[in-house]
């Protein structure tokens, strides 16, 4: 009796607390936060609501709503949505290039503070267009926009090194720490038209508007900064040892180029302090094939293996010093080289830190080419 | 050797005939077993022959009966060995001589129904006293399986028998029992189950013994030092005690390869933890923790819940009780009506409920695939236990969601472990845990590794 007591205080008491059923939310994919003069404009994006009654599939709908602040606008929005909009599934948020530069961090906090939304969405930064733009924008062969960013942000990051994806999580663990900043990933929109926001646009294989992955762009103090370019967004990912693969073209004589694809690679930064002088070395070793070969070179004979190992590592070091160069150029610290010598040497002020670290990086590189297979012919 | 040790035995073989010829010079002493021997044989071609010519010492009986199989007897050994076989025993001025009356016990037995096996013997027990005691007996062929018969109910004067191997059974044990089977007072016992119900201490929901049609499963039972009670017509023996980790195990499992066993035994764990999880964790992602589901898995789920009226908790008490009506169903009909009931069931409840929009399809995969875990275990009590544990679970998690579902396994952790069979831990011999025990648990080892006995149940742990 007792026993039936305490079970019906469980189930009882709990007055079922958080429940919901799955036909009464509207699960939110993707938020973009745009300026609108001193208002916020929220867009939300639903992936669960049904076409019509009979159908298999999900539709995307995106609610747009205006706020003093980003919980205000969530709030109105709810007038608009059929159901209560859930937060759980957010795998995207897009920010207007107004608002990145306004400051990321201040926008961030809204997402930290809702309990339901998991610390693990991209952030994105949407580049020469609104950021409602792109999540209204259809996707073939994913059908929820959102998914489609992540999905090829996490291939292309796997891939080809030519962007980064950062998580919430990461963004902010990076920014609280002292020396290094985030960077967060670039999405584009090309031709932008209104027929693209339609089931048209994945209806042909020549889509009317595309979303496209940008490289990256760094923050400084929570803030975007400046956008980096292909060879300096495969530099950053160099230095801070996020190289998974990547295809390296390569000069092999006058004028014709291969292919070097890398297989692995790893980053290691060591610091000296010598005379009072920080000097930092980054080591890449980087396991490679040869993807490509259209020279004529004999390929058999270790002179042109050697050869090519070396134009490699011109090209990886040139990628370096472009990450290096942007990374001055902001006075940022987004390749995390200042925090290295921190690390190692906690007395590090930022008042020695423009001069030693320009000065005494040396690049030392050590290339291992397998698999070649090319130059049977003599 | 002599004649009154043999008679000592009679106590515990209440099935051991002594007869007694007494002619003017000496007596003679016939000795066999009634259930294993062929009554006829020794009438005609023992008796019949004693009877008709004057006897006086052993020559004489070698001389006048006309057997082809006899045996002159030297020592206590072969004299127990010949006795247990379905011998026939004849005994002059303490001088032994044996005779085959095997009786062909097989004829009459019917092969397991319920207890399916792929490889070993089909033998199943019947409705005969006799012919169950004969088919251990066969099995186990040793002076040291003693029988105790108890006969219970004033009015049925049902014939209880308590089998155990002396020397390996745990002698408080059967004195246990063997003091609950005396006290026991019953106007009918109609089942082995009255037997039993009345042997528990406590009435707990998960079963704690074993109800076997199977000779073979009992004798191997037996020599691991469990109990066996045989009841009079029925084709049910109870075996005692029995573990939790029993109903994981079958007696094919030590027929087969043991590697292969121990995949199935795995495969049965896993079985047990689907047919009590998978519903109420459904129920709990479902209306509580979203979160916890992939993204495409969500949207799925909830592309699928759109339109249906009922919360997920209804649907799935629902489907549960349908699935339930339609297995008591299936039992209880004819065996020729079972065709209308696959129909009804698949038909109607599956596929038109879910084109109707009343249930969504996902929940009748979850029904379905737990509902068919829980199939897997021949003991029908377990099933019947597990049937309603998934119903605790299912009810916790559709108040508190996941928490539900765990405080739920907490409740069934507790409760599997205070039950006690017949003085022993329930989850032996995981908890306490002994290693020796672990080679024929979730893992099986070859047979011949398997040396030494439960040492929870018998003192006489080497099986060799």
């Amino acid at each position: 009796m007792k026993k039936i007591f305490i079970i019906l205080l469980i189930l009882l008491m709990s007055g079922c607390y958080n429940y919901k059923e799955l036909n009464q939310i509207s699960i939110i994919s993707s938020i973009a936060i745009d300026k609108d003069d001193d208002e916020y404009k929220v867009s939300a994006q639903i992936m669960n609501a049904k076409e019509d009654e009979e159908s298999e599939n999900s539709q995307v709908i995106v609610y747009t709503e205006k706020g003093k602040t980003i919980n205000e606008a969530l709030r109105k929005m709810t007038l608009k949505a059929p159901n209560n909009l859930y937060g759980g599934h957010l795998s995207k948020l897009v920010l207007s290039e107004e608002v990145a530069k306004e400051g990321i961090i201040n926008v961030l906090d809204v997402f930290q503070r809702l309990t339901e939304v998991r610390n693990e969405f991209t952030i994105t930064v949407s580049k020469g267009i609104d950021a409602s733009d792109v999540i209204k924008v259809m996707t073939a062969p994913e059908s929820v926009p959102a998914e489609y960013v992540t999905t090829s942000l996490k291939s292309a990051d796997i891939a080809s090194a030519l962007t980064y994806s950062t998580k919430l999580d990461e963004f902010v663990s990076l920014y609280l720490k002292e020396y290094i900043d985030p960077v967060i990933a670039v999405v584009e929109v090309e031709d932008y038209k209104k027929k693209g926001t339609t089931t048209d646009n994945t209806a042909t294989t020549d889509p009317i508007s595309k979303l496209v992955l940008g490289n990256i762009a760094v923050t400084k103090d929570g803030k975007l900064e400046r956008y980096l370019t292909e060879n300096e967004t495969i530099g950053y990912n160099f230095v801070r040892n996020q190289v998974q693969e990547m295809i390296i073209p390569v000069k092999c004589d006058d004028n014709n180029y291969s292919s070097i694809s890398i297989l692995g690679n790893e980053t290691k930064t060591d610091v000296n302090k010598i005379n009072n002088k920080y000097k930092v070395n980054i080591n890449i070793k980087t396991n490679a094939i040869i993807a490509e070969y259209n020279c004529s070179d004999n390929l058999t004979k270790e002179k042109t293996i050697k050869k090519l190992e070396k134009a490699t590592e011109k090209k990886i070091k040139y990628y370096v010093d472009k990450s290096i160069n942007a990374q001055n150029e902001t006075k940022g610290k987004f390749l995390g080289i200042e925090r290295t010598i921190y690390l190692d040497y906690p007395e590090y002020k930022n008042e020695n830190f423009d001069i030693s670290v320009n000065a005494d990086v040396n690049l030392s590189r050590k290339g291992e080419i397998r698999n070649s297979s090319k130059g049977a012919k003599k | 050797m002599d004649i009154e040790k043999i008679k000592l035995l009679q106590k515990y073989n209440p099935d051991l005939k002594i007869r007694e010829l007494k002619n003017d010079k000496t007596s003679i002493f016939i000795i066999y077993f009634e259930t294993l021997c062929d009554s006829s044989q020794i009438n005609d071609f023992i008796l019949k022959p004693i009877n008709m010519n004057i006897i006086t010492s052993i020559d004489d009986i070698k001389n006048k009966i006309p057997s082809g199989n006899l045996k002159d007897i030297t020592d206590e050994k072969t004299l127990y060995d010949n006795l247990y076989s379905g011998f026939t025993i004849v005994c002059v001025k303490n001088k032994f001589l044996s005779f085959e009356t095997k009786y062909p016990l097989d004829s009459g037995i019917s092969e397991a129904s319920n207890e399916k096996v792929i490889k070993g013997p089909k033998d199943a027990f019947t409705e005969n006293y006799q012919n169950n005691m004969g088919l251990i007996r066969k099995r186990i062929r040793s002076k040291d399986l003693k029988i105790n018969e108890h006969v219970i109910g004033t009015s049925s004067k049902t014939k209880v028998a308590l089998f155990y191997v002396d020397g390996i059974a745990n002698k408080t044990l059967v004195d246990k029992i063997e003091k609950r089977l005396k006290n026991m007072t019953m106007d009918y016992v109609a089942n082995s189950n009255y037997i039993f119900e009345n042997l528990e201490e406590k009435n707990t929901m998960l079963p704690t013994n074993l109800m076997t049609e199977r000779p073979d499963f009992a004798s191997f039972h037996l020599m691991e030092g469990r109990v066996v009670i045989l009841v009079e017509n029925t084709p049910q023996v109870i075996v005692l005690p029995a573990f939790f980790n029993d109903y994981i195990k079958t007696i094919d499992d030590y027929y087969q390869n043991s590697k292969n066993v121990s995949v199935t035994r795995i495969i049965r764990v896993i079985a047990l933890i689907i047919a009590i999880f998978t519903p109420a964790v459904y129920v709990a992602l479902a209306t509580f923790n979203q979160e916890t589901l992939p993204t495409g898995v969500l949207i799925n789920f909830s592309i699928q819940r759109g339109g249906v009226p009922f919360p997920t908790i209804v649907e799935a008490i629902v489907m549960w009780l349908i699935f339930e009506i339609l297995r008591e169903a299936d039992t209880r009909i004819p065996f020729v009506m079972g065709s209308s009931m696959s129909i009804v069931g698949a038909l109607v409840v599956g596929q038109a409920a879910v084109d109707a929009g009343m249930i969504t399809p996902i929940m009748i995969i979850i029904i379905a695939v737990s509902s068919v875990a829980s199939l897997l275990f021949n003991d029908n009590d377990i099933v019947n236990a597990i049937r309603i544990w998934k119903l605790i679970f299912l009810l916790l998690a559709a108040f508190t969601g996941l928490y539900g579902v765990f405080i739920a396994s907490l409740i069934f952790l507790v409760k599997l472990c205070s039950i006690e069979s017949y003085g022993f831990d329930y989850t032996l011999p995981n908890a306490p845990f002994n290693k020796e025990e672990q080679k024929d648990n979730f893992i099986l080892t070859k047979k011949y590794k398997l040396n030494k006995r439960n040492p929870f149940l018998t003192k006489n742990i080497y099986r060799r």
